[in-house]
């Protein structure tokens, strides 16, 4: 009589259905831009390119704009308990909404060619279609949302990989598309344990308490496998280097941001309810080891790397354990300011990095030789990223390395547990090597001889100061408390 | 019992339908068998010989667009079975939404419909596997051909 818990969520209509579709607007806006944006290539045959960037670019300003101008107050739970409304909620959306708008400009501001191309008006489809599905998964309170979430973004994933061509790319597209299904049916075979176990798929009520505990922890990560893709930790890393190197650097600059942010959200939903199911601690061990292990592998494989956008994955990597560590620490407010701040120091990278690309031909590090000395622009922006990323004092960086730092230091004096402080020590260590690896691209600037023939536009270095200031204003601009 | 009566509707259902289909195809169709017509088609191949030979792969875009539909279709029976429940038909705001929301959702994928229309997805130009394979090889084309032949 199993199917009969089916059922009964379906017949839990929701009971003031306009009240609930007014919460859902955010993601009603995106769906809509993504239908128009679909229309205009649809409708359109040559001059589609210029409309979609304008729609896709009014359409988002506008979300972000209208979402800034509402902040959502009070927490609750509607559409048949699926989807949540809550002020992290909002913080989320804003992040997401911000970093796809960043997406599109880096892409017009620092034409991606010759690695990559987003001319294709369909790039700007698939990125709003990625969006939406973050839209919900931040907020997503069932199991089976969840999923639908998350495979939107992966569909949209994958094809946003193939717009640059070339052996790299389809190399990069396949790995994706294979590690993504197979992180996806683990998550989806998690599902189907727990709710064989519960009998229920909702996570804002988990009534019976059915698993035993090591049953509980292998459903917990098989669940969280599908969202550990997503974050790119280990094990469900391996796509990553050859990712963001194949893609176009919009779309790289993309990944290694923003679908993180909408995962870790999920993740912390997650440990709500598994919370009830097993002791806390137990759980938030499995995390802390993910961490650790994480931190390790992509601080060490860092190390090696000649080429500046495998760097920057495994830089992401790391990254990645970090943005674990603040989940494991359950401190969403500090999870937030170091995934605005990670946004910031990226999108600065990434438009130094497509500079220098289309300037020199090549994704070496060798090929930053010399930019420093002659536009001291592009070399400051790059230190300030650098430094930011490694966490040194005068940027941003730093003051999110500590308030994540002492939020775990708080969640060990908590618990107690020993994998806190080895996520503590190891999150250290990481940072101190980090510096050997994140200076090597600035020293080659500043240290190095080179020519340059072209200068930066005045967008282009518009960009780079603004982002510049962004990270050091939001060093003053955070709460420490 | 209950469960018996919709079952043999069902079967009935379905065979009227079919022979619905066919007595109108009958009546509108002009009747010219030939030899080539009258082969099993599957997939656009011949049924017999190496299960190893060359297929379209054009066919995956077709697929896909199928695939497309049948979740429309896959989608549009939960709905009819549930919006329409007593206790939520009571509602009007309920019955009005969803009766617009279906509608939209056949709308958009009647957007992607045409998006692939128009991007010309379904044109099948003339393709000539066979001329570009043996270009690259040593072998001379009689040899190809001859083979071909005694097959």
């Amino acid at each position: 009589m199993r199917w009969l818990f089916c059922l009964q969520a379906v017949q839990l209509f929701p009971e003031n259905i306009s009240h609930d579709l007014w919460l859902l607007w955010p993601e009603i806006a995106v769906a809509a831009l993504t239908v128009v944006l679909l229309m205009i290539q649809t409708a359109l045959d040559k001059h589609h390119r210029q409309w979609s960037l304008w729609a896709v670019g009014v359409g988002l300003s506008g979300i972000l704009a209208a979402l800034a101008a509402q902040p959502t107050g009070e927490t609750q739970v509607f559409f048949s308990e699926m989807i949540l409304a809550s002020p992290l909620v909002w913080q989320f959306h804003l992040l997401l909404v911000s970093g796809t708008l960043l997406t599109i400009l880096l892409g017009q501001i620092f034409p991606p060619k010759p690695f990559g191309d987003d001319s294709k008006p369909e790039y700007y489809t698939l990125l709003c279609g990625a969006l939406l599905g973050l839209l919900l998964m931040v907020r997503a309170q069932n199991l089976l949302m969840l999923f639908m979430a998350l495979e939107t973004v992966s569909i949209c994933s994958y094809g946003l990989v193939f717009f640059a061509s070339g052996k790299k790319t389809t190399e990069a597209g396949v790995k994706y598309i294979l590690f993504g299904i197979f992180s996806s049916a683990l998550m989806l075979y998690g599902i189907s344990l727990w709710w064989n176990a519960t009998g229920n798929l909702s996570l804002a009520q988990v009534s019976s308490n059915l698993l035993p505990v090591w049953g509980a922890r292998l459903v917990f990560l098989l669940i969280l496998s599908g969202l550990l893709f997503k974050t790119s930790a280990v094990p469900f890393h391996i796509w990553t280097p050859d990712v963001l190197e194949g893609a176009p650097l919009p779309v790289a600059a993309f990944f290694s941001v923003v679908p993180k942010a909408g995962a870790l959200a999920a993740v912390m939903t997650l440990l709500t309810p598994a919370a009830s199911q097993l002791q806390v601690l137990s759980m938030l061990s499995v995390l802390a080891i993910l961490a650790v292990l994480t931190l390790i592998i992509g601080t060490l494989a860092a190390i090696r790397q000649t080429n500046m956008r495998r760097l920057m994955a495994y830089s992401a990597i790391a990254q990645a354990g970090f943005i674990l560590t603040a989940a494991v620490a359950q401190a969403p407010t500090t999870l937030i300011y170091y995934l605005w701040v990670y946004l910031a120091l990226n999108f600065l990278a990434f438009g130094v990095m497509a500079w220098v690309e289309s300037e020199r031909q090549s994704q070496e590090i060798g090929a930053f030789a010399g930019v420093g000395k002659a536009t001291p622009t592009v070399g400051v922006a790059m230190l300030v990223a650098m430094a930011g990323l490694i966490g040194l004092p005068p940027t941003a960086g730093f003051a999110a390395k500590l308030l994540m730092f002492s939020a775990l230091w708080q969640q060990w004096q908590q618990l107690q547990s020993t994998w806190l402080i080895l996520l503590f020590v190891s999150g250290l260590a990481a940072t101190v090597i980090s510096v050997y690896f994140y200076f090597k691209a600035p020293y080659q600037m500043f240290f190095r001889e080179g020519q340059l023939l072209r200068q930066l536009t005045i967008l282009q270095r518009l960009w780079l100061i603004a982002l510049s200031i962004a990270i050091i204003a939001l060093l003053v601009l955070n709460n420490f408390h | 019992m209950d469960l018996l009566v919709p079952t043999l509707f069902f079967i009935v259902g379905s065979l009227v339908f079919i022979s619905i289909t066919f007595g109108v195809w009958r009546l509108l169709r002009p009747h010219r068998p030939d030899a080539n017509k009258l082969t099993a088609y599957e997939c656009g191949e011949e049924p017999v010989g190496s299960a190893h030979g060359l297929f379209n792969s054009r066919f995956y875009i077709i697929a896909l667009v199928f695939l497309l539909f049948e979740a429309e279709l896959l989608f549009l029976f939960p709905w009819a079975v549930a919006a329409f429940r007593s206790q939520a038909a009571a509602s009007t705001a309920w019955a009005t939404f969803v009766s617009i929301e279906i509608f939209l959702f056949i709308f958009i994928l009647a957007v992607g419909l045409g998006y692939v229309w128009r991007k010309g997805y379904f044109n099948w130009g003339k393709m000539n596997y066979s001329q570009t394979l043996i270009q690259n090889s040593p072998i001379p084309r009689s040899v190809y051909e001859a083979f071909n032949k005694r097959q």
